[in-house]
């Protein structure tokens, strides 16, 4: 079965098999990951788990449609795990999955690899959820799955066990007809002439975004993933909800912004320093200004919304609007109107786009030199997202 | 001294990763010499020439410079010594 992305250049999103998706390296998803999970409030491994599962579910029903037999289910399963970047599985010896399916490959492990050995414990639950969610989409059975070895533990492969579940179905989430985001409209201005944003995105876009034979994607100086957009909100609505439980949710919000803020400074570090930079986009910029307007295009070719700079004073402060941010849509599909602005990533990565285009020093000693708050929000009745990042006091 | 130089990449897929800068009139020479050793690379989107050997992943706009050398599980020091002695890169102490 063929996958191919459909890339919607005005609202900047991104769909696979009908389905949303955004991109994200894996600086971000390992370091979202291990925020999560290293949460001891939570059960955070846990809910990492049940939203890959829930998310995937979704995914897969809409991208297997079509597919006859349960072999080919399965496979197609597999094939889009690996087109989208998270890596390559397979059955040992081929055919449907009995008690193990292995990973040669895997998005997680490279994430997790990429900052050593901190954690030398299995970190594909990630592909736990999806490996149970493709075994009930695809076969109709409910599995439990356990990485028993890792390659982040040291081992060659990641080897998933495979038990029968109790036969508990699995369900993804209920969608409405209409998408809150889809009325979000960008409206472009240009703080830098020298800057062609169109044209950055457009280009930007058109990369073929797709896992290569390891069923990963090497871009940018960063592994890359097209990560289903549901699993992104419901990870983030299930873990505030359980950090707001244990009373301690301003905590979980200021964390995950910090995760999204270091993304900012690593992934667009990666962006930066890339031979696609210097082949398309270096050649555009002529200061460090220029170099900030046409980060935030880049980012526009990753699905995450429309949004861009609409304010900048060199050094010192951004202003950033954001018309159908995934957040606050997400926000509004599962939670409905919030009291409290939802687009803790975008606020994470104004911050860190400013400290790595202004900061000083390493990447790591740039963290929280700038900070950044969103002071409108879809999420809570505004027609747009707005971000504000300044020096921090 | 060849004037070719390298500068460290962070936020890599891997740890050691460097971005090699060679003086104009010696880019293409070291392309061929890298061809001879390696084999032929891909050209990608966008332009982007990319090298795979065993050991690293070599990555470059159309026009060959700069070269960004990325490591791949298990690499090996004789490969990256070699990549050296290909493009003229005599060391600079800093790993």
């Amino acid at each position: 079965m063929a996958f191919a992305t459909i890339v919607d250049h005005e609202h900047a999103r991104r769909t696979v098999s009908g389905q949303a998706v955004v991109l994200h390296c894996h600086h971000y998803n390992a370091r979202l990951q291990r925020a999560i999970e290293g949460s001891i409030a939570v059960d955070g491994a846990g809910i990492w788990r049940s939203s890959a599962e829930r998310a995937w579910v979704g995914t897969l029903e809409s991208a297997l449609a079509g597919s006859a037999s349960p072999r080919e289910r399965w496979e197609a399963a597999l094939a889009l795990y690996a087109f989208l970047g998270f890596g390559k599985l397979g059955v040992p010896g081929g055919g449907l999955p009995d008690r193990e399916v292995v990973a040669t490959s895997s998005h997680f492990a490279e994430g997790w690899s990429a900052r050593g050995t901190e954690r030398r414990e299995p970190v594909c639950t990630f592909t736990e959820g999806f490996l149970r969610a493709a075994a009930w989409v695809a076969l109709g059975r409910d599995i439990v799955v356990h990485e028993s070895a890792c390659q982040q533990a040291g081992a060659a492969v990641c080897h998933f066990a495979l038990t029968a579940g109790a036969g508990r179905p699995l369900r993804g989430l209920a969608r409405p007809d209409t998408h809150p985001g889809d009325d979000g409209r960008p409206s472009p201005v240009a703080v830098r002439a020298g800057v062609d944003e169109r044209k950055i995105i457009e280009t930007v876009s058109s990369l073929p975004v797709t896992g290569d034979e390891r069923g990963l994607v090497p871009a940018f100086n960063v592994f890359l993933a097209s990560m289903p957009v549901d699993f992104y909100n419901l990870v983030t609505a299930d873990y505030l909800r359980a950090m707001r439980e244990s009373g301690v949710e301003s905590l979980g919000r200021r964390l995950l912004i910090q995760v999204a803020e270091i993304c900012g400074l690593n992934t667009f570090s990666g962006i930066r320093s890339s031979a696609e930079w210097d082949a398309l986009i270096a050649p555009m910029c002529n200061d460090t200004e220029d170099e900030m307007v046409a980060l935030v295009a880049v980012s526009n070719a990753l699905g995450w919304g429309s949004w861009q700079v609409t304010e900048l004073v060199p050094g010192e402060s951004m202003r950033l609007r954001s018309a159908n941010g995934y957040e606050a849509e997400g926000t509004l599909q599962l939670l409905g109107p919030s009291p409290e602005p939802s687009c803790l990533m975008l606020t994470g990565v104004a911050a860190g786009l400013m400290a790595l285009v202004y900061g000083t020093g390493s990447v790591r000693e740039r963290v929280g030199q700038f900070s950044a708050k969103e002071h409108r929000c879809r999420a809570t009745g505004f027609d747009a997202c707005e971000f504000s990042a300044a020096e921090a006091a | 001294m060849t004037g070719v130089h390298r500068e460290r990449v962070f936020s890599c897929p891997r740890d050691g990763t460097f971005k090699y800068y060679l003086p104009k009139d010696q880019t293409q020479p070291a392309w061929q010499r890298m061809v001879e050793a390696f084999g032929p690379p891909r050209v990608g989107a966008a332009g982007v020439v990319t090298l795979e050997t065993p050991s690293f992943t070599l990555r470059a706009p159309s026009w060959g410079n700069p070269m960004t050398l990325i490591r791949k599980r298990g690499w090996r020091e004789s490969d990256l010594r070699l990549f050296h002695e290909l493009i003229g890169f005599l060391g600079d102490g800093r790993e």
